[in-house]
């Protein structure tokens, strides 16, 4: 029971504390808004708290993942072994192919090495990948993006492809000591220069937050098929060459799009292909700056020009 | 001594009861962006975060928290990789809803409260919608926002459940 003194204090203070209620809600709703606007225009000191927050939530996530990833795992063995059947019949027929190719390869092999002796071809240093696993994913319609257990610490710069064993699946947003972001090529922000590996027609490719990718700025004249597949180019220097990405799955009334290799729905390890993007620098530092090459063969030519000045 | 321990084991109980309802909205955030490996789902996930926030604002508005909501609205959409603030913002307005109409929620049936969430989640979604896509100067596909909201719709009385034992269990006065 308040004394006639608390009683007076309760009366005088409620107002006060109802208007302070009613800034605070006000402030933080505001604060918000300012956030959505400042990180519209890509305001670095946001970029960086995203990146810190992910380092600190990242092992909650990996923790929190560990159950669902043995579900998936116990999912994912009851599936293999209801198709096991199948599965064994058409691996005996894909080895009866892949052998037929192993020999035409090994031909191959030999003729290339021949071809490269005689044009004194010094190939590039071999890639190399970081593995990483998927903790976490956007939500919802809007955004497509994943969340990685890897980051600058583990080598993983912004900017390098990530792929699968089947093929692109995005490239690297944003990375925290312990964490990055990846954009997925379903994303709507997402274009890849790309080409058609059968005609070598360049275009870009588009993400619509669909499963199908659009395929942009083709050459009208270009001859494309569905069937057809697409890689990326490597045009611009952003992103290496030839990385499989899928094949045209529609082709009517100009509209072209791709299906890509990657099922989206099932990533679990990823592979973070360390690569530098190219720095495009003035022409006064180009003699000792790479410049202008639109591959990872031409990056590897150019690194050995560098190295043979020096 | 003991009287000592006794006081200091109900401050503490005292502050654990303030964290419940923030603690469970939080959960849900990491729970909705774990890879669960299902097909579409990601696309269409259920906002279960707000479901949380609309029932804690009206059942326990004492035991929420503002600056809560705010920071585990960033987090969402750290997470997520919405526009950093969208969700911030939706959590805050949605506890502004319900504590300016708290008149009109107050000893409501659970169809009323259940109809009145949905009204509130077409307007936040929508108002998600305009902005996000006046942020990426695009328009999306409107069937996958639709779905997200018939699954938000369709778990709300599955979560109200789980969240009203929660209250009896943890929350009960004491």
């Amino acid at each position: 029971m308040p004394r006639p003194g608390q009683k007076y204090i309760l009366r005088v203070a409620l107002p006060f504390r109802e208007h302070a209620q009613r800034f605070g809600l006000a402030a933080l709703f505001s604060l918000s808004i300012g956030l959505i606007v400042l990180g519209r225009t890509d305001f670095v000191p946001i970029e960086r708290f995203r990146a810190s927050v992910s380092d600190i939530v990242i092992p909650i996530l990996s923790v929190l993942s560990q159950p669902v990833e043995t579900v998936r795992g116990f999912a994912r063995d009851i599936r293999y072994f209801i198709v096991l059947h199948e599965e064994n019949k058409q691996l005996r027929e894909i080895n009866t192919r892949l052998q037929r190719w192993e020999v035409v390869a090994h031909t191959l092999e030999r003729e290339n090495t021949a071809l490269r002796a005689l044009l004194e071809y010094k190939p590039g240093p071999a890639a190399s990948y970081i593995s990483a696993r998927v903790v976490g994913g956007s939500t919802g319609p809007f955004v497509r993006v994943l969340m990685l257990n890897a980051g600058i610490l583990d080598g993983v710069r912004k900017g390098q492809p990530v792929l699968d064993n089947t093929g692109m699946v995005g490239r690297v947003v944003e990375v925290g000591k312990r964490s990055a972001r990846v954009l997925l090529l379903t994303d709507l922000n997402s274009r890849i220069p790309i080409v058609l590996e059968k005609t070598g027609d360049r275009a870009i490719l588009a993400g619509n937050n669909s499963e199908l990718l659009d395929v942009e700025l083709l050459s009208p004249k270009s001859n494309v098929l569905v069937g057809m597949r697409v890689s990326t180019s490597g045009h611009g220097g952003k992103l290496p060459a030839r990385l499989p990405i899928g094949r045209v799955s529609v082709v009517q009334d100009g509209v072209v799009q791709v299906q890509p290799f990657v099922d989206f729905n099932r990533l679990e390890y990823v592979l973070v292909v360390d690569w530098e993007p190219l720095q495009f620098v003035p022409a006064s530092e180009s003699n000792t700056k790479l410049n202008n090459a639109t591959s990872t063969d031409q990056l590897a030519v150019d690194i050995d020009q560098k190295n043979d000045r020096q | 001594m003991k009287f000592e321990l006794e006081e200091l084991w109900l401050q503490a109980e005292a502050v654990f009861r303030g964290t419940v309802p923030s603690l469970v909205t939080l959960l849900l955030v990491f729970l909705c962006v774990l890879p669960y490996g299902i097909p579409g789902l990601s696309k269409v996930m259920p906002l279960l975060p707000v479901i949380s926030i609309y029932f804690w604002s009206i059942y326990r508005p004492e035991l929420t928290c503002l600056t809560c909501h705010f920071f585990i609205g960033l987090l969402q959409d750290i997470l997520v990789g919405n526009p950093v603030g969208l969700s911030a913002a939706t959590f805050i307005g949605i506890y502004a809803a319900v504590h300016y109409q708290r008149q009109f929620f107050h000893n409501k049936t659970f169809v009323v409260l259940w109809a009145s969430f949905a009204l509130l989640l077409v307007v936040v979604l929508s108002i998600n919608f305009a902005i996000i896509a006046l942020y990426n100067l695009s328009f999306f596909p409107l069937f996958p926002v639709c779905l997200q909201f018939l699954l938000t719709i369709a778990l709300y009385p599955v979560l109200t459940r789980l969240f009203q034992w929660i209250l009896r269990v943890s929350l009960r006065p004491a």
